[in-house]
């Protein structure tokens, strides 16, 4: 098959300055950019499909055509324009809704990543809580301060506050000699 | 078989509701489950069944079972145990503990799953049961979830056994792959060899190993002691832990003679055997004292089945039921102690054997057993391991000596821990009355008691029994080499293991005695404590890594995360275009003269575009790229593509202005005009790669296109004229289904965005407004009853009579297009969009309450009822066996009409129309009526 030269110019033209606009952090200037790329992409697949030709449409010819366009790039591409449509409609509410939160529809950098980016110590992580060692992350016995219901109770409540020694002996690998019978 | 595993199966599902009603005394009915099934095992005792159901033949993953001589022992020490175990549940709990009926139901499931994992013959069924009792060790030994300890010793089991699991399953890939079978009884009957192989048994050992906790895998099992000591009793001494050394005892006739076998299997199990008896002679915690002997008893049964002959094997089978005995009871014990007086450390016990002298009796004989002592089954064990290992023949002598060697010191130690465990905890100790933890306990019940009791005498009776204990295990024995004349018996006579094992019992006391002597001489550094710590530090590694990783990639910046999205976009494809074949370019200028004009507006509207820092002006300039490739679509033969594109376009243009009219006139680019020169330069290469890569693909194109049969398929097999049509509801009818599914995600998307909570409702009619917002006199007569409520200045009666007027013809036009579609251009699509322009109309003529007046449905339901009618059709057709989503054609003749046909893919189309209206209603309401309402108004 032949490339329509055209065609493929002006899909080359709207990918351009879609992707100029895409690269923007105003919420309405992305949209639009992804519009006109996506408008670009339809094009480009009813020409990929080849050249012009009748309706598709069995019985209907029009003049100056003996075959068909072909019906399946058509398909795609009508899937894809209603699709387009309904994605409009959820960026633009999302812009709105940022634009009322935020005064202007813009897409700041991500908070989260930031977050990562700037944590200092494993505990920040979010899989600790405030029961871990704050410069480290590693376990503390405040860890255990839990009742059998899940609330928080004194370190000295606790039942078994041996568990946790032994666990701490298993752990550093330390055993302390502690002559036998002594009590602590 | 498989009743069995039904049966445990279900008592799982039961077992919650069990414990609500009959409190800790529903583990007794529980109990019932495992001690029937053990019925039916000693009932098929020496017998081979097997099961066969076939599941995912693709995969050779069915349901094989098959309960041989190996399986039969196994089954005895999990049922059993199991049974027991279950029995001492319901003393050792309270009623009120919490969580109480999910630990049951666990516990239960457990038992099931580790019967199908001893009973598995099909490699990749075994593994499925095998990871099973990992997640459900996971779940029992972090059954105290509120505790930062248990979670953390929980979590640890599950990820090393699940790695070493993962390991096994490629193993047995490996294997089955390789040996074109994924029976264990074929592939171990086949045994083939070769270097695959070598690498197939190393992984299944490092499975095998990690799960029955061997050095340097091992050190899950002390952190799991955190568990309730049932859990530690069942998993960690009778079951799980045996999973293991089943694994290696089942494979070893096939490929104990492998090169890699004897070198993994007896270096490591005599290592866990010194390591973990050095280790248990140290720590002061009852429990910990018991993990370590475990660890370091499993590295002895490993040995003994790892080694691969008649007599080893027999040994180690022994241990494995002695261990199963002595150590369940004396792990049960410690529950015992620790209930009683609140302590497990001996260092605060002391005149426990006084007080409690039933207790110490059982602990005594189990602890004998531990020990080697004559009469019980752990000295018969014991004497037919040193006879093996003594009188080897499958071993080279050095290999031999060097283990037997092992074998006897760690079994030194063992006699030391032994003794250390009844003495600190039972003894005296000098002191002259009871530590105050003894003085505070209470008496264990009788039923409590008794399961312990009743597993130790066990081991003395099977001791005393030596011959009928033989029996049992011979049949296993015999499927391996070397001499098959050795047999079990309490008496030997006096020979070299009878020397070895006083020896041991002797050097055993003394080492005892002088533990305080020799402990300080070494530093306080345990030997093994840096496995937990480098357990840690992979942990804490690969946090730091994906920390690194996420920072690096995750920069947080959008513009950023697109440029490298596009980037690989414009330079992966030119890559491929650079270096793969291409074929010659052939160029056409042009179909028509008429797509070069228009081809040159969308241009200059899209480049104009990239200047307009207006918000409206630059909506309007993308509805002319749109409206113009509505015209390309138009004079390229696609009537279709074109009304949807217009169509879309219009109403697109209203949603952008219904929004825009919130937001400030000019776009906020502050910053953009830094990266303006990269940003050109990327778009300029995105551009050009996307038309040079087009240009070569359509040339590549050479087969005859698919669309060519598909206007004969439709009219034939879809009964439609318009090719488009079918296409869409009837042979690609899911994409359109997924479409439509999008489409309402967005609708309910954009609802949600906007009305925050309470998205769900009815459009206001006019009814709805209060008096005090009608403008217009109530009398008058009104075009449109909504523009009654619109302020007389802003009040546009023209537009209010067009629409009256206009509003019918195109809801006409819109059923037509929907009815037309099939043969002609439109369809469900079109006729949607055009009703939901003639809302628009409505809306933009009479205001917000016109809306409500033009269509009184909640836009949720027509969306429901729209899905409802597209899913329904995929689902009836479906129901009358016809593939999802295929279409018939009815005919039938109605009194006035006449014969009528009628393709069900209409109903389809009718779903599809349905929630084209219904996007555009919730649109309407959610950036139409509801941003003009007081409410966002207000606070704007």
């Amino acid at each position: 098959m032949t490339a329509n030269v055209v065609l493929l110019a002006v899909i080359g033209g709207l990918v351009s300055c879609g992707v100029y606009l895409i690269l923007e952090r105003s919420i309405t200037r992305m949209l639009l950019g992804l519009i006109l790329f996506g408008n670009g992409v339809n094009l480009l697949i009813l020409t990929m499909a080849g050249g012009d030709g009748s309706p598709a449409i069995v019985g209907r010819t029009s003049a100056g055509h003996d075959t068909m366009a072909d019906p399946l790039a058509q398909a795609m591409v009508l899937t894809a324009i209603v699709i387009t449509m309904g994605l409009s409609a959820f960026v633009l509410a999302l812009g709105y809704r940022s634009f009322r939160l935020t005064t202007q529809d813009r897409v700041e950098d991500d908070p989260e990543d930031v977050k990562v980016a700037s944590r200092r110590s494993p505990a920040d992580a979010p899989d600790h809580d405030r029961t871990d060692d704050p410069a480290t992350g590693d376990p503390t016995p405040f860890g255990d301060a839990f009742d059998a219901h899940g609330n928080p109770i004194p370190l000295e409540e606790l039942v078994n506050l041996e568990d946790i020694e032994c666990y701490d002996e298993l752990h550093t690998g330390e055993i302390r000699r502690v002559e036998a019978g002594e009590e602590r | 078989m498989l009743a069995i595993l039904i049966a445990h199966a279900l008592a799982a599902l039961a077992a919650p509701a069990c414990i609500r009603v009959l409190g800790r005394n529903g583990f007794l009915p529980l109990a019932l489950v495992p001690a029937a099934s053990l019925g039916w095992v000693i009932a098929h005792w020496g017998r081979t069944e097997e099961v066969q159901i076939e599941w995912v033949p693709g995969l050779s993953m069915n349901l094989d079972l098959r309960f041989d001589d190996l399986a039969a022992i196994m089954c005895l020490l999990v049922l059993g145990v199991g049974a027991l175990v279950l029995v001492y549940c319901a003393r050792y709990f309270t009623s009120d503990e919490p969580r109480l009926g999910v630990f049951a139901a666990q516990m239960v499931a457990f038992a099931g799953a580790m019967f199908g994992l001893v009973t598995a013959d099909n490699m990749l069924l075994l593994y499925i049961f095998w990871e099973a009792t990992t997640v459900l060790s996971f779940l029992l030994v972090g059954h105290n979830s509120e505790r930062a300890t248990s979670r953390r010793a929980a979590l640890q089991a599950l990820l090393v056994t699940t790695a070493g699991g993962l390991a096994m399953l490629v193993g047995i890939i490996i294997l089955g792959e390789v040996s074109g079978s994924y029976l264990l009884s074929d592939v171990i009957a086949a045994a083939p060899r070769g270097w695959l192989i070598d690498i197939a048994v190393v992984l299944l050992l490092i499975g095998a190993l990690s799960k029955s906790a061997i050095v340097p895998m091992h050190f899950w099992l002390p952190g799991a002691m955190a568990a309730p000591t049932p859990v530690s009793a069942y998993l960690h001494a009778a079951a799980m832990v045996k999973a293991g050394v089943y694994l290696v005892a089942r494979l070893a006739p096939g490929f104990a003679d492998t090169p890699p076998w004897h070198p993994t299997v007896l270096v490591l199990g005599i290592a866990s055997m010194l390591l973990a008896g050095w280790r248990a002679l140290q720590v002061y915690d009852l429990k910990l004292l018991l993990a370590f002997g475990t660890v370091s008893q499993l590295g002895f049964i490993i040995v003994l089945v790892g080694t691969g002959s008649h007599d080893a094997a027999l040994a180690g089978t022994t241990m494995m039921l002695a261990h199963a005995l002595f150590k369940g009871s004396l792990f049960m014990v410690v529950g015992i102690i620790d209930h009683a007086t609140g302590t497990r450390d001996i260092r605060k016990l002391a005149h426990l054997g006084n007080r409690a002298p039933m207790l110490a009796a059982i602990a005594t004989l189990a602890a004998l057993s531990m020990a080697g002592f004559i009469p019980l089954l752990g000295f018969v064990g014991k004497e037919a391991a040193l006879e093996a290992l003594a009188y080897d023949d499958v071993l080279g002598r050095g290999a031999a000596i060097a283990t037997l060697v092992g074998v006897v010191l760690g079994s030194v130690l063992t006699v030391a821990y032994s003794i250390r465990f009844v003495w600190d905890a039972f003894a005296s100790k000098g002191r002259a009355e009871a530590s105050p933890a003894v003085q505070r306990m209470h008496a264990p019940g009788p039923l409590l008691l008794s399961v312990p009791a009743l597993l130790a005498l066990g081991g003395l009776a099977a001791g005393i029994a030596a011959q009928w204990v033989d029996s049992l295990l011979q049949p296993y024995a015999h499927t391996l080499p070397g001499s098959q004349s050795y047999h079990l018996a309490l008496w030997h006579g006096v020979g070299l293991p009878l020397a070895l094992t006083v020896l041991v019992l002797i050097t055993g006391a003394l080492l005892y005695l002088g533990l305080d002597a020799i402990t300080r001489l070494r530093p306080q550094h345990a030997l093994l404590g840096n496995a937990d710590r480098a357990y840690d530090a992979a942990l804490a590694g690969m946090d730091r890594l994906s920390g690194a990783l996420t920072r690096f990639t995750q920069r947080g910046s959008l513009p950023l995360t697109q440029a490298t999205i596009l980037i690989t976009l414009a330079v992966v494809p030119s890559i491929v275009l650079a270096v793969g074949t291409r074929t010659g370019v052939e160029l056409r200028l042009w179909d028509s003269p008429m797509q070069l004009a228009v081809g040159a507006i969308i241009v200059a509207a899209a480049l104009a575009m990239t200047v307009m820092r207006n918000r409206l002006a630059s909506v309007l300039l993308v509805g002319v790229t749109g409206y113009g490739c509505g015209v390309v679509f138009a004079v390229h033969g696609a009537p279709d593509l074109a009304l949807t594109q217009f169509l879309v376009e219009t109403l697109t243009l209203v949603v952008f202005v219904l929004v825009l009219r919130k937001l400030p006139a000019e776009v906020d680019d502050r910053g953009a005009d830094r990266i303006k020169l990269p940003r050109a330069v990327l778009a300029v290469a995105v551009g050009a790669m996307v038309t040079i890569v087009g240009t070569f693909a359509v040339n590549a194109r050479s087969a005859a296109p698919i669309s060519l049969a598909l206007p004969e398929a439709a009219y034939e097999l879809g009964n439609g004229k318009n090719v488009v049509n079918v296409l869409l509801v009837d042979i690609r009818a899911w994409d359109t289904l997924g479409e439509v599914s999008v489409l309402l995600v967005a609708a309910t998307g954009v609802a949600s965005l906007v009305f925050r909570h309470r998205r769900f409702g009815r459009v206001p009619r006019a009814a709805d407004a209060r008096t005090e917002e009608l403008v217009a006199p109530e009398e008058e007569v009104t075009w449109l009853r909504g523009g009654d409520f619109i302020p007389t200045r802003q009040r546009m009666l023209v537009l209010e009579v067009v629409t009256r007027l206009l509003f019918p013809t195109m809801m006409v036009l819109s059923v037509y297009f929907f009815f037309a579609g099939h043969n002609a251009p439109g369809g469900g699509f079109a006729g949607g969009l055009t009703a939901g322009l003639a809302l628009v109309l409505r809306y933009l003529a009479g205001g917000r309450y016109e809306l409500g007046e033009a269509l009184p449905v909640e836009a949720g339901h027509i969306l429901g009822a729209g899905l409802i009618f597209s899913a329904g059709t995929a689902i009836v057709s479906m129901l009358l066996g016809a593939p999802v989503l295929s279409s018939a054609t009815l005919e039938v003749t109605l009194p006035l009409l006449g014969d009528i046909k009628l393709v069900t893919a209409l109903f389809f189309d009718l779903g599809v129309y349905l929630i084209v209206v219904g996007l555009v209603l919730d649109v309407l309401r959610s950036l139409g009526v509801r941003l003009d309402s007081p409410q966002e108004a207000s606070n704007a």
